[in-house]
């Protein structure tokens, strides 16, 4: 293994953490979530090839969690169409939030998840989903748009 | 949602995410089937100026009305834009001159001399175009907050003029670093935890961009890039251009400072009005029988006034592909008008209409106007970010 196994491992010292916490709203616990990082890292290992270099190395690494992840919970395909549903692991606290982000359509609450947990820039979360960048802005907007009705005034919209 | 907002909602989420459990690289490893000993650690690399992080978040925003001086000299009015804007100029703006002009230098890239530190989340540098023209024109586009921008998301795209000799001067302190001798690539060293971002022997942040110079019948590309940006690469600078960098980045992106009073025309910024407009129908997933296709879904008045125009096909990212014609701006103005009654995107740094959404939010359909620059090229949407 050459170049690709040291860029994988650097992402992979750099970013599991962030990929543990998001994948968790995917497999529903920070544990299944680990189980599902290991193994996404170890699969772009494997099959290098698989990197085409048309996006980021770190796009391609969280398209192969997203199949792996949508697979622990009983599905083992991921069609590209095909929308992960997300959700907090442990709302307590902060049932409001929590709440407003449930009301936001799937794609949406992605979108979300992905700026909010895993901390991916526009053209990142775009890159991830394979779609423009300000498509991702628009989804984003929207969703802003919403949780800000949902929140109260004072909370998130002040 | 301003900057404010985004903090706040990052910190609700922060405070539900779950604490992630320890990693573990040789478990990866195992799991991949490699067997190879493991060898001495790599520098751990906390790299995060090289990832493309939006300062600001977009939102709908209100078409700010630019504040406006005019002037009559003789029978020809002057209408010159102290402000930027997004979409058309308004009626009657002096565009700027010549129509034309040769690109003598340019950056793109995010500006290490524009940065500032965002609490608990890094330095954050913002997106910069700039193009230089023989005739002296500085024409510019900055990410977030400019005292003469558009709103608080982009500067719109702005203009200065620099004296011949300031052109001049512009150049020869590029070429005096070193730097713009032939193409080059330099790719940034890995970053440890303790220095997420390059930095100079004397601690100047440093980011990655392009810039070109022209030398002669060509331009010259320096490329400045992280080792993370691509598997394979390996970080190649040395201490000297590393210190270098910071120069170019002044230069091309705060030219004001960078250069003495004497070196302007005219100094004070004011908004870069285009003679043309690129005209673009973008649609997501790529529709057969485009552009025609799209052309048939717009207002009957847009349809009318671009169904004999010529397109050029553009892939654009991910599964967008858009149909641009160059259009003058009078005529893209009529345009923007026809289709004025359709919804507006809400991406604030470029005049965008939605034609169809479809059934998911990344299906759509969409028309925008962006400007033309002297050197015959247009940047999609967002100054090409």
């Amino acid at each position: 293994m050459g170049g690709l196994e040291s860029d994988l491992e650097e992402l992979y010292r750099r970013r599991q953490g962030a990929f543990q916490v998001m994948l968790a709203s995917v497999t529903g616990s920070i544990d299944s979530a680990r189980d599902v990082v290991q193994e996404a890292f170890a699969q772009a290992l494997r099959d290098q090839d698989g990197f085409r270099g048309e996006g980021s190395l770190e796009g391609w690494v969280w398209r192969i969690a997203f199949r792996l992840a949508i697979g622990s919970k009983g599905s083992h395909e991921l069609a590209v169409e095909d929308v992960p549903e997300v959700a907090f692991v442990e709302a307590g606290g902060d049932p409001t939030l929590a709440a407003a982000v449930r009301e936001l359509p799937p794609q949406r609450r992605l979108a979300v998840f992905l700026r909010y947990f895993a901390d991916l820039s526009y053209a990142e979360i775009g890159d991830v989903l394979g779609i423009a960048e300000g498509t991702v802005a628009a989804t984003l907007s929207q969703a802003h748009r919403q949780l800000g009705a949902a929140l109260s005034a004072n909370e998130v919209m002040a | 949602m301003s900057t404010y907002e985004h903090d706040l909602l990052t910190a609700r989420f922060a405070a539900l995410a779950p604490k992630a459990l320890p990693g573990d690289w040789d478990d990866v490893l195992g799991r991949s089937g490699a067997v190879r000993p493991r060898r001495g650690r790599p520098a751990r690399s906390f790299w995060r100026g090289g990832r493309r992080r939006k300062l600001v978040v977009a939102l709908a925003v209100a078409v700010l009305v630019p504040a406006v001086a005019a002037a009559a000299y003789g029978t020809v009015r002057i209408l010159i834009l102290d402000r930027g804007f997004i979409g058309l100029p308004p009626v009657g703006a002096t565009p700027s001159a010549p129509e034309s002009g040769e690109l003598v230098l340019r950056w793109r890239g995010r500006s290490a001399v524009h940065s500032f530190t965002i609490p608990n989340r890094g330095l954050a540098m913002p997106f910069v175009n700039v193009f230089v023209y023989a005739d002296g024109r500085v024409i510019w586009h900055r990410e977030g907050h400019v005292p003469e921008g558009a709103n608080e998301l982009t500067s719109g795209y702005l203009e200065q003029r620099l004296t011949s000799d300031g052109v001049d001067l512009l150049r020869s302190e590029l070429v005096a670093t070193g730097l713009f001798d032939r193409n080059l690539k330099l790719v940034l060293p890995r970053m440890t935890e303790d220095t997420p971002v390059p930095r100079t022997e004397i601690g100047e942040p440093v980011s990655c961009w392009e810039a070109d110079v022209r030398r002669g019948d060509r331009l010259v590309r320096l490329r400045c890039v992280p080792s993370y940006a691509s598997p394979s690469l390996r970080g190649n600078v040395t201490p000297e251009q590393l210190s270098a960098l910071p120069r170019v980045d002044a230069l091309l992106t705060d030219t004001a400072s960078a250069l003495p009073p004497s070196a302007w025309a005219v100094r004070k910024v004011r908004a870069f009005v285009p003679s043309h407009f690129a005209v673009c129908l973008a649609t997501s997933p790529p529709l057969t029988d485009a552009p025609r296709r799209i052309l048939s879904l717009l207002p009957a008045r847009a349809e009318e006034l671009l169904r004999d125009r010529s397109w050029t096909g553009y892939k654009v990212s991910g599964r967008t592909v858009a149909y641009c014609s160059k259009v003058a701006t009078d005529d893209a103005r009529e345009i923007a008008n026809a289709v004025s009654g359709l919804e507006r995107h809400p991406w604030a740094e470029s005049l965008i209409y939605d034609v169809v959404k479809g059934a998911k939010d990344w299906e759509e359909t969409t028309i925008s106007f962006d400007p033309y620059l002297p050197h015959d090229e247009f940047l999609l949407y967002d100054g090409g970010r």
